[in-house]
């Protein structure tokens, strides 16, 4: 990775030494500089109820720190009011890298994306022009602004290049997985095995070291009858985008259930089923990656998913940065 | 050449006289015009130095473009504009001024700008309409390129026919459009053909 086209001030140098053999990040820093200050006000905005019209739920209500920003235990994310979204909340991993993001690739930059939550009837039901009226009339924020951006007045481009310094900085680097890969620990048998598997079936799609794609697939669940979610096809009208969604990460998916866009799996061993017993390959949908016959017996269903909470990184759920600000 | 410096040659777009909105009551008109040149009719090219420029029916001031560096008195062959945003500016992030997501001609599920807002009823029938057209992706999208000849050289009056748009869009039997696809697509070929000139 060329570090002279990043900004220098983002990650810690740990951090850094960890991501060096990683692809270059899609986020353009050049355009965003990531400071300290910047990144603060970002995790302050991340945090603050005060953003949603009826002032109860922030960012973090879905994106939980210790389940990778996604919002555990809730099939579909639930926002003021209680009114229910169609989507589970994705985790919040590694987002640089991502090209676009939501399940259906629908918002095509990171500094955009926080407007959608914002306004969302389902989420925080408020406008950018409110957001931006609260923190202009708030001392705390107008001078977090001035130090971040050099004006202490924000506007629709520092508030929202504010949360990016905050979510571009959620980086997970330094699993089990990674770890071993820098030949720091060693895995099980049981882990190895799981790797392998991955490998041959998983890793087309979820490529490592990142676990996700830039591309949109289906990997044949079948059209879920509650919402009709018909993915990427909502975006772009074009019928072979039917019933694909983004190819999300695997990071941390020891924690980030329930899964798939609409939470329907709880437990990994579900998830790892409906690849191993229960795809439909004549499912015309079906991405080509995984019309192969794929035959894993219960014990190698247990080593995948071995391998996979190998993906989980303690130093990122846990990391203090990342958390509430006091 | 200092005396032309502050006398700038201006655009203006009329959406609002009594025939091209006759028959219909508008409530909403918004659209964006961006990528504006003008040629002289001695061959040279002048480019607007803003982006993008959103045009309210309820904002008079938004209906005059002023062209830095383009002397008002010189003789004009022709006008070529984007009726619309181009796809770059629809991937580029945040951006301001008229482009500014505040001004409500975002859209934040499918990122993109709206770029044409029209709203209102029909007189007659009482019906009401609502148009968001907007959508960059290929095969549909909806920013439309209109090169418009001038008859006067002289003056920059551009009509938008809003009743002859909305006559179309009847034609084609659709009462709301709201989402990027074909449909988006297809008004926004019939309104750039509403443009005229003086
Ligand atoms: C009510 C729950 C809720 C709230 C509040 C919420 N989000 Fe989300 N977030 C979601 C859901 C659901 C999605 C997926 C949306 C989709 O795919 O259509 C999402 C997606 C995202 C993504 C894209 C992730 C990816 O990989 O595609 C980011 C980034 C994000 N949210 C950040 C934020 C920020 C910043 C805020 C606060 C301004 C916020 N969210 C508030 C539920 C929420
Ligand atoms: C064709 C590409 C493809 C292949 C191959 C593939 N997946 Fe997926 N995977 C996806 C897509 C697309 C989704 C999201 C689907 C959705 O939500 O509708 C997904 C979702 C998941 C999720 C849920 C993620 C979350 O955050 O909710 C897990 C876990 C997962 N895959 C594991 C695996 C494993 C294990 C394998 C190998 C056995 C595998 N995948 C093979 C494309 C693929």
């Amino acid at each position: 990775m060329s570090f002279s086209a990043l900004d220098e001030n983002w990650l810690s140098p740990s951090q850094r030494a960890q991501i060096d053999s990683w692809p270059d990040p899609v986020y353009n820093f050049a355009e965003n500089p990531i400071s300290e200050d910047g990144f603060q006000l970002g995790r302050k905005l991340f945090y603050d109820p005060m953003l949603s019209r009826d002032q109860t739920i922030s960012c973090a209500n879905c994106h939980l720190q210790y389940t990778g920003f996604t919002h555990v235990d809730h099939a579909v994310s639930h926002g003021i009011e209680g009114r229910k979204g169609t989507r589970n909340s994705p985790a919040l991993i590694n987002l640089a890298w991502n090209s676009s993001f939501h399940w259906d690739g629908g918002v095509n930059h990171l500094d955009v994306q926080a407007i959608n939550p914002i306004e969302h009837f389902a989420e925080m039901d408020n406008t950018l022009e409110n957001v931006l009226n609260y923190v202009n009339g708030n001392p705390e924020y107008r001078s977090a602004f001035f130090h971040a951006f050099g004006d202490s007045m924000a506007t629709s481009k520092t508030l929202l290049k504010a949360f990016s310094q905050f979510t571009t900085s959620l980086v997970s680097s330094d699993s089990k997985y990674d770890q071993y890969i820098r030949g720091e620990v060693g895995f099980t048998e049981q882990e190895k095995n799981g790797l392998r598997l991955f490998d041959n079936f998983c890793n087309r799609c979820h490529t490592a070291p990142l676990f996700n794609s830039n591309r949109y697939a289906s990997n044949g669940l079948p059209i879920d009858t509650m919402y009709n979610d018909v993915g990427r096809y909502a975006i772009t009208k074009q019928g072979s985008d039917s019933l694909q969604f983004r190819i999300p990460t695997l990071r941390n998916i020891e924690h980030t259930y329930p899964y798939m866009h609409d939470g329907r799996f709880r437990k990994l061993r579900e998830v790892v089923k409906h690849y191993a017993e229960e795809l439909d390959r004549s499912n015309p949908y079906l991405s080509e990656e995984l019309k192969s016959e794929m035959k894993l017996s219960e014990n190698e269903q247990k080593d995948l998913i071995a391998f996979l909470c190998t993906l989980t990184d303690r130093t990122f759920l846990y990391n203090r940065r990342y958390s509430f600000p006091n | 050449m200092s005396s032309f410096i502050h006398a700038q040659k201006e655009i203006q777009f009329d959406c609002t006289s009594h025939q091209l909105t006759e028959g219909y009551e508008i409530s909403i008109l918004r659209f964006y015009v961006s990528n504006i040149q003008v040629k002289s009719t001695d061959g040279r090219w002048y480019s607007d130095q803003v982006d993008a420029h959103l045009i309210d029916k309820e904002v008079p001031s938004s209906w005059t473009i002023s062209l830095v560096d383009c002397p008002k008195n010189l003789d004009i062959d022709s006008v070529v504009f984007v009726l619309g945003t181009d796809s770059l500016t629809n991937v580029s992030g945040i951006l301001d001024g008229d482009l500014d997501p505040i001004k409500g001609m975002y859209w934040s599920w499918n990122s993109g700008y709206i770029n044409v807002k029209v709203e209102g009823k029909e007189q007659a029938t009482n019906t009401a309409f609502e148009y968001h057209l907007g959508g960059y992706l290929p095969p549909f999208s909806t920013a439309r390129e209109i090169r418009l000849k001038t008859s006067t050289a002289n003056s920059l009056r551009i009509s938008v026919d809003v009743s002859r748009f909305l006559k179309n869009a009847k034609v084609e039997e659709r009462l709301e459009v709201m989402i990027p696809g074909p449909e988006a697509s297809k008004l926004s070929s019939h309104l750039s053909t509403c443009f005229s000139i003086d």
